[in-house]
């Protein structure tokens, strides 16, 4: 008569071996790459849009001293 | 008992990988993915029946990795601990919050099957019995079956993956066995073709 630990264990046994080159389906890697590719790259954009607002934002000042000083000076004209 | 293998056998230490993989390096990441990947795989899906689940688990597992890396401390706990404790999470969250309803076939298929029907699918029945019956397993007891009997981590990994103490995986384990020689038992008993679908135990 089978050792019924022996029986379970065997199962154990072949149950591994037939999973034993199991494993998750090649889309999942290039998910989970294109995950650390997402999260590593560097941040071009991000600093192209601080350079440009940068600019902006001092084009904007210049204009708005300039307007006010032209505006200042007609206004103390007699 | 031995701990899981590693079937890419590079030579670089999980560590060093992991170093490698925190200062910012693909191909190390890469490398660890490949080398663990199959054992959360198998791991969730066991624990779940799901292979898309699996994959899921998959991938949640290893970008938490990816965020963590940095953090990681070898010294606390070795690599394949945190994937299983990690694995092992977000597979309970999943469970929990689908409330998934996983169908176990409970059929003996011999009695559907001619008399003269090969070895190899009847060896398929049987290990297809016995996938249904450790799914069957509440979950404290089909994490250490999963993680012991079948990926081959030490009572030491097991305990610490799922925060217990060693003595408490021994015991879980024994249960397990128990209540799986009795489900087998019984689905060698049962002649119908039916199939049934249970409700996990999370």
């Amino acid at each position: 008569m089978t050792n019924p630990d022996q029986n379970l264990s065997a199962l154990f046994d072949a149950l591994r071996h037939a999973e034993s080159n199991d494993s998750a389906p090649p889309h999942v890697e290039s998910a989970v790459m294109k995950a650390w590719d997402a999260s590593h790259a560097p941040a071009v954009s991000s600093v192209r849009v601080t350079a440009a607002s940068w600019v902006a934002s001092l084009a904007a000042a210049a204009v708005l001293a300039i307007g006010l000083t032209v505006v200042g000076g007609r206004r103390h004209q007699p | 008992m031995q701990d899981i293998e590693v079937p890419d056998s590079p030579g670089e230490s999980d560590q060093a990988l992991i170093q490698r993989t925190a200062a910012g390096d693909r191909e190390a990441f890469a490398t660890l993915y490949r080398r663990h990947q199959g054992a959360v795989y198998r791991f969730a899906r066991l624990m779940t029946g799901s292979a898309a689940t699996a994959e899921d688990v998959v991938q949640e597992v290893f970008l938490a990795l990816m965020k963590d890396a940095a953090r990681y401390d070898a010294g606390r706990a070795a690599l394949t601990t945190y994937l299983f404790g990690m694995a092992r999470r977000v597979t309970r969250r999943r469970l929990l919050r689908e409330r998934r309803f996983v169908e176990i076939n409970v059929s003996d298929g011999a009695l559907d099957r001619a008399p003269n029907a090969s070895e190899a699918l009847e060896r398929s029945d049987t290990l297809q019995r016995l996938r249904d019956a450790i799914l069957s397993l509440p979950s404290r007891y089909r994490e250490v079956v999963v993680l012991c009997d079948l990926e081959g981590v030490t009572y030491e990994t097991a305990a610490a993956s799922i925060g217990c103490a060693i003595g408490t995986i021994r015991s879980r384990l024994h249960r397990a066995r128990q209540l799986l020689a009795t489900k087998l038992r019984r689905a060698d008993g049962r002649c119908t073709g039916t199939r049934a679908v249970m409700r996990c135990a999370v």
